[in-house]
């Protein structure tokens, strides 16, 4: 029943995690370098800024092999390659900053990927869509004070944002795909226009307008499509405003997915009284929309007993 | 002797309406409980009759009702006076 339009707003990161290669950065010259706990083999970005200090000369030079992405409500990290279909990288942001103590200088160069020139610094710097080229992180240091004194302070925190891409669904009735129209019983179908993978097994809820909730189990769910059946229970043949319930993976809240038109049958029905109109409408049974006009039964006066 | 039914038998023989409306107007005279009815000839209605028409009857009961109706789709009836002409014929019914 026509083409539908589904559209979530980009979300923010819930967690993310970076993979350095190797575990603690390429380090040479004082080989005493103490890095603490920000530079490690795997390091959360989303909570702020991280910090590592060092004391050394020569530099530290780390490569944000991989990501690891929490999507909404979720507790398991996702690779950036493994997004699931639809999901699109809108922006990650890499900053750094450094303090500088007493016994020492420091240079930072942020690479987009292996070979290129850096990226201007300190201000935040923006690596759109090159998780895949290795980006590379070099702090180079040249300290002067006595080992043991700390003398630089780095910072740095990663931060971005995802979008769901819009999707073009179907909705289709299975039961009668000729019919024309909606019935309660009927079999629904939603699936994307081009039959790929999409979210349908992340829908935790269907609602119909007012307030028809229909639960899982449903008789289909898989990434590809989802198969409902309308409930008896919908009381209105308008078009009926269909959204969708997530499980936080893709998007939580709900979203709208469009309307169908929905014929109910044998229902019961609101009486209007209409001016100077003297025959009732009824709607015909058979599930078409239409309606036939009777006549009101025999209005009628009645005089009281003549005698007495 | 007191005014008031007394049990006599009435005999309704013409009855005359000042009706408008549309479609057929419809009477019935009928007894107590609706036993015995008789169905008056139809009056044709319209907005503006012009005239009250009457028709005849021939009904005889002891208490006497008129009903008027219509019964078909659409007809309606606007009703502001009506006469019904009645005498008594017999004293009682006995037993």
């Amino acid at each position: 029943m026509g083409t539908i339009r589904i559209g979530v707003t980009p979300r923010s990161w819930s967690g993310i995690e970076a993979y350095t290669t190797p575990a603690l950065g390429t380090v040479i010259g004082n080989p005493s370098v103490d890095i603490l706990n920000s530079i490690i083999n795997k390091f959360p970005l989303n909570s702020g800024w991280n910090i590592a200090s060092t004391f050394l000369n020569g530099y530290i030079e780390f490569i944000i092999d991989t990501l690891g992405i929490y999507l909404d409500g979720s507790g398991t990290p996702i690779d950036e390659n493994s997004l699931p279909t639809g999901f699109n990288f809108q922006t990650l942001n890499y900053e750094s900053s450094y303090a500088v103590g007493t016994n020492g200088s420091i240079t930072l160069n942020v690479y987009p990927n292996l070979g290129a020139s850096p990226l201007s610094f300190p201000t935040p710097i923006t690596l759109n869509g090159v998780f895949n080229s290795l980006p590379r992180v070099v702090w180079t240091t040249d300290h002067t004070g006595n080992p043991g004194t700390q003398d630089q302070l780095f910072y740095h925190q990663m931060t971005g944002t995802y979008q769901r891409l819009s999707t073009q669904w179907v909705i289709e009735n299975l039961t009668d795909p000729t019919r024309g129209y909606n019935k309660p019983g009927d079999q629904m179908q939603m699936r994307n226009s081009d039959n790929s993978d999409s979210i349908f097994d992340e829908i935790t809820q269907i609602n119909l307008f007012p307030n028809i909730r229909i639960l899982p189990p449903y008789i289909t769910q898989t990434k590809k499509k989802i198969i409902f059946i309308i409930p008896d229970d919908v009381i209105t043949d308008d078009d009926v405003i269909i959204t969708i319930t997530g499980n936080g993976t893709s998007f939580s809240g709900d979203a709208l997915v469009g309307s169908i038109d929905i014929v109910v049958p044998n229902r019961s029905g609101v009486y209007r009284i209409i001016s100077n109109q003297r025959h009732d409408s009824l709607y015909i049974g058979n599930g078409t929309n239409t309606t036939e006009n009777v006549v009101i039964p025999n209005p009628f006066g009645k005089t009281g007993f003549l005698g007495g | 002797m007191a005014k008031g039914f007394n049990g006599e038998l009435l005999h309704a023989g013409f009855v005359r309406a000042r009706v408008s409306g549309s479609g057929t107007f419809r009477m019935t005279l009928a007894s107590l409980d609706d036993v015995t009815s008789e169905t008056l000839p139809t009056i044709s209605m319209s907005s503006t009759p012009g005239n009250e028409p009457g028709v005849l009857g021939g009904f005889i009961s002891q208490k006497i009702s008129l009903k008027v109706e219509v019964n078909a789709i659409d007809e309606w009836f606007n009703v502001s006076k009506l006469t019904i002409f009645i005498r008594p014929v017999a004293t009682g019914l006995p037993q």
